[in-house]
């Protein structure tokens, strides 16, 4: 806390509160060439890219295994994608010494949003088999199970946010792990699954939402088909950043709108908007 | 004396089977092409496989002087099958080859149905298989090949085949398995197939590969796959770059070093593909074929002069006075590389057609088209027509490639100029032919299904 209040106060925060220049953010993108597969990268294009049509200047800040742990806490808003198992290893290795700075930013509500491998890294441990466990950052109230026999969970997904503001219409994305999650006894969910396996297939629970924060499995890029949950976390990073609303100037979502129309019509989803589509038992 | 005869037994028994499964599909297959139902890639062999599930060793023991190659590879197996059975069957060594895309156990199954007789007997000299990445470790149960040609291992359909790790580990114990002084004939400048090379006992290992002043890039992308140590997982160091992980590498703390490997035997010759990525698939085929079959490369470049390019590779098309080109797009790394044929193309580009489905042999996960540079699409193309039944996440990704180019300003507009979506592919064609000039090239990069299609629509008439 002390740090960002001596933050605030140099010459350019400065000038920015008065206008001089434009609103700044930084998205702190953890890990780009080990925790990167299946397109993950576009999120980071589209926060960035959709932040500026907020008039926002907007940074991109590759966290990597050289960087110092001072730049996670710098970070406005944060992000990291999944990883193959070889990778994933490295990784974890690395942020155990960015643990403290992580942790500290997440429980101030910087937002951020981890996708499949980071989701899992997040949780407390991650089991292999009956005598594999890898310990996680226990960030996240939440652990995976990869019994290593079963059929991984593969295919798109659909999902209804349990976050107010994304209530408009269901999240939807690809999904692919052999990883079943687990939430612990408090922890809420991201969303509820219409289509699709979810954390584990089992429980209808998908990711895990926490201070702003989102763990998913969700791939496609998830952000590319999900513009409002884009603009939710810039809107998040604004708001802890600089104390007031970020009025969201709408956006051409017109290609976003006609791509998730022929997600819904496949899941048989009328027009994915809520209320339009019979709940499943359960929910 | 009784052992004897049941072995003699089961010989005639396994005999009168095969020549019964053989007959049985050959059968079916004709039947099939009468009636037009299909080419039979792959169903002949699946039937014999439900037949008999050894089908396959069971021929190849019968055909045991057949001499066997296989080639593996994310990229470029349809290619460099393709030149390797051409240069073969010119020097004298008659030579067939399965299926492009039917590259299955079921797919080496048709292949050998269709090229044996009667008897099952296979008068060809050598086969060349092309090997789906996942399919390697059946198929070498079944048949132990004299040579293996391994090309590269990139990121594609992850959704289908897992992670790129647990790929190289299955092969690992496939070239583990295979008779003592089989060639492996290896990308040295791809670290996990390198390293793979390094770890095989008792084979003949050889590495193709560019020299460096061949190699343009210098900077590793996000997305590629292996820029980490397959050995000890540092980060490797690359003094020259191919394209995403292909290069001159080391490793600053194990000393993994591919500098001295690799040989090019195509240096000097003309490539009669366009493309750096064919440089390799060249150089791999002249590799092999000298290591193997003792063909030079001064005899390789004679032979390949009236080589045409496989279906769907920088195929020419003539329909309605158009001169399409077709290019198989289908993961980040063969995309970038059309992309590569589209900006070195002399004339300009005005037309493109990009069509994404997510049929099963495309693989259901669309989010690879994130790791595709279409920025220099954008930059290079006057208009992009996106088809197909994923046509709008393309688009998507479009929108974002335009804002990278254009600028925040001219976003909007300039999105609306260069691209136009038609989800129906018919509808797109025609529509592209309204927009374009006679005798104007239109470029298409499709996936899979997409190009299957396309090239029934536009009837195979081919022009040079």
């Amino acid at each position: 806390m002390e740090k960002n209040t001596k933050k605030n106060n140099n010459a350019y925060s400065i000038l920015e509160r008065h206008g001089f220049i434009k609103k700044h953010l930084i998205i702190g993108w953890l890990y780009p060439e080990l925790m990167s597969t299946y397109g993950d990268q576009g999120n980071v294009r589209i926060l960035r890219d959709r932040a500026e049509g907020r008039e926002i200047s907007a940074e991109v800040r590759i966290i990597s295994l050289e960087s110092p742990a001072k730049d996670i806490a710098e970070a406005d808003l944060l992000f990291m994608g999944g990883a193959q198992d070889q990778y994933q290893k490295i990784v974890s290795e690395d942020l155990r010494a960015k643990k403290n700075e992580l942790g500290e930013a997440i429980e101030r509500g910087v937002p951020g949003l981890y996708v499949c491998g980071a989701y899992q890294l997040l949780g407390k441990h991650y089991a292999i088999g009956a005598h594999t466990k890898i310990e996680g950052l226990g960030i996240f109230d939440c652990h995976t199970e990869n019994p290593g026999t079963g059929k991984r969970m593969i295919g798109n997904i659909a999902l209804q946010a349990e976050i107010s503001e994304l209530s408009g219409y269901p999240i939807i994305g690809f999904e692919n792990h052999g990883g079943k999650t687990y939430l612990g006894a408090s922890a809420r969910p991201f969303g509820r699954v219409l289509k699709g396996f979810g954390n584990n297939g089992e429980d209808k629970a998908e990711g895990i939402f926490y201070k702003n924060n989102i763990g998913t499995y969700l791939h496609g890029p998830i952000l590319s088909k999900n513009p409002e949950l884009a603009d939710w976390l810039i809107g998040k990073a604004y708001e802890v950043k600089y104390k007031e609303a970020l009025p969201l100037v709408p956006l051409d979502d017109s290609f976003e709108n006609k791509a998730r129309a022929v997600l819904f019509k496949r899941a048989n989803l009328k027009n994915g908007r809520q209320g339009e589509y019979v709940p499943l038992s359960g929910l | 004396m009784k052992e004897a005869n049941s072995d003699k037994t089961r010989h005639i028994l396994d005999n009168l089977f095969l020549f019964f499964s053989i007959f049985l599909t050959k059968m079916a297959y004709m039947v099939s092409r009468f009636f037009g139902a299909g080419r039979g890639s792959t169903w002949p062999g699946e039937i014999a496989l439900r037949l008999r599930r050894d089908f396959v060793r069971k021929v190849a023991e019968k055909n045991a002087s057949l001499r066997i190659v296989l080639v593996v590879g994310t990229n470029g197996k349809t290619t460099s099958a393709k030149l390797l059975a051409h240069v073969l069957d010119k020097s004298g060594e008659s030579a067939f080859s399965n299926h492009s895309g039917a590259n299955l156990l079921n797919g080496v199954a048709s292949s050998l149905i269709k090229h044996s007789n009667w008897l099952g007997r296979i008068r060809k000299r050598v086969a060349i298989f092309e090997i789906d990445e996942n399919a390697l470790s059946q198929v070498a149960r079944q048949i132990k090949p004299e040579a293996i040609l391994v090309l590269n291992l990139f990121r594609d359909q992850l959704d289908r085949y897992g992670e790129i790790d647990a790929i190289t580990l299955r092969w690992k114990k496939v070239f583990s398995e295979l008779p003592a002084r089989s060639s492996l004939v290896l990308n040295g400048q791809d670290p996990a197939i390198f390293y793979l090379g390094q770890g095989a006992k008792n084979l003949s290992v050889h590495y193709f590969g560019l020299p460096e002043k061949e190699l343009p890039g210098k900077s590793v992308a996000l997305e590629a796959d292996s820029v980490f140590c397959p050995n000890c997982s540092a980060r490797l160091h690359f003094s020259a770059l191919a394209y995403s992980h292909i290069g001159i590498f080391d490793c600053p703390k194990c000393g993994l070093d591919n500098s001295r490997a690799v040989e090019d035997l195509s240096q000097g010759m003309e490539n009669p593909l366009r493309g750096l990525f064919n440089r390799y698939n060249l150089s791999g085929a002249m590799l092999l074929a000298k290591t193997v079959f003792g063909i030079p490369p001064i005899k390789f470049a004679r032979f390949l002069q009236d080589f045409e390019p496989s279906f769907g590779r920088q195929e020419k098309i003539k329909y309605q006075d158009r001169n399409f080109v077709l290019q198989l797009s289908k993961n980040p790394v063969g995309f970038n590389r059309a992309l590569d044929l589209l900006e070195d193309s002399e004339q300009p580009v005005r037309n493109v057609l990009v069509i994404l489905n997510d049929n099963i042999p495309d693989g259901r996960d669309v989010s690879w088209i994130w790791d595709v540079e279409f920025e220099r699409l954008v930059g290079r193309a006057g208009r992009i027509w996106v088809s197909g039944l994923r046509a709008y996440d393309m688009a998507i990704r479009l929108k974002y490639a335009v804002r990278e180019t254009a600028g925040r300003e001219k976003w909007q507009n300039i999105t609306e100029q260069k691209i136009a979506v038609r989800e129906n592919i018919g509808a797109a064609l025609s529509e592209i032919i309204k927009a374009s000039e006679p005798e104007e090239t239109i470029h298409v990069l499709p996936v899979y299904s997409a190009m299957l299609l396309l090239r029934k629509k536009l009837s195979g008439k081919t022009f040079k």
